[in-house]
């Protein structure tokens, strides 16, 4: 898990604008609709990682991270790929989770959620 | 700003498409390419809408940088794709005398330069091979 975790580290200050990571291929995930699960959000600092990793090898095993330019610091969250065809499942997805937006990887289009 | 206006703008910065405010003017430039997908004006006009309802937007279509293409670019483009000499050939349509010269020693006095054009050509070329390839995996 520390290497893990150094890895994430790296690769998040390699990439400051920010990333989607695919813990088992470490790859940068470029297609499909990217949804934060609400357990991880607001985790932030190499601290936060842990926590987020643990979280994202049970489930999804996609990390997000982007740093805050306001604060300097590197936020992370658990995310969930969906395949853009099921839109709709990811829709009620975020909504269990509480999101308030998801992103379109593959659209290069934030879709905000609205309630209900 | 919001604080989900500031969370949308660092999920475009992922995908390299960043937004700035410049009084009530919103600037937003494809500045690299994410997954290949080149945004028209239009386009980024109705993403930056989408954060900023009322306000003006600059929109700044994606501008190749080709400054980056070389032919040692080239060249580790066509060892990570598995592409030959003839390959370029046949796909571009290049003489292959052309091509011989395009990657002679610098001492050559019979080698070509890479003009503009042809980096463009290479660059979008090789992308059409990360495309297949990224959309495959």
């Amino acid at each position: 898990m520390d290497k893990l975790i150094d890895r994430v580290w790296e690769y998040s200050i390699n990439n400051p604008d920010g990333f989607t990571l695919n813990l088992e291929s470490f790859k940068e995930i470029k297609f499909g609709i990217a949804v934060a699960f609400e357990e991880t959000q607001n985790s932030f600092g190499k601290e936060s990682l842990q926590k987020v990793i643990s979280h994202a090898l049970e489930n999804n095993k996609t990390v997000g991270g982007w740093l805050n330019v306001e604060n300097e610091k590197f936020y992370f969250d658990s995310v969930r790929i969906f395949e853009n065809k099921d839109l709709k499942t990811a829709i009620e997805f975020a909504k269990q989770q509480k999101q308030i937006a998801i992103f379109d990887l593959t659209n290069l289009k934030e879709i905000t959620i609205t309630k209900g | 700003m919001t604080k989900q206006q500031l969370l949308s703008i660092s999920n475009y910065k992922k995908v390299g498409i960043e937004i700035e405010l410049d009084g009530d003017i919103v600037k937003i430039t494809q500045k690299r390419l994410f997954n290949g997908y080149i945004l028209n004006q239009k386009q980024l006009i109705e993403r930056a809408r989408e954060i900023f309802p009322d306000m003006k937007v600059h929109p700044v279509a994606f501008s190749l940088d080709v400054s980056q293409i070389t032919t040692e670019w080239i060249e580790s483009r066509m060892k990570e794709f598995g592409i030959k000499r003839n390959d370029l050939i046949k796909q571009l349509a290049l003489d292959k005398s052309y091509l011989s010269l395009l990657f002679a020693d610098e001492d050559n006095p019979r080698k070509i330069n890479l003009s503009r054009q042809v980096r463009s050509m290479f660059f979008y070329y090789f992308l059409t091979y990360e495309l297949n390839r990224d959309f495959r995996s």
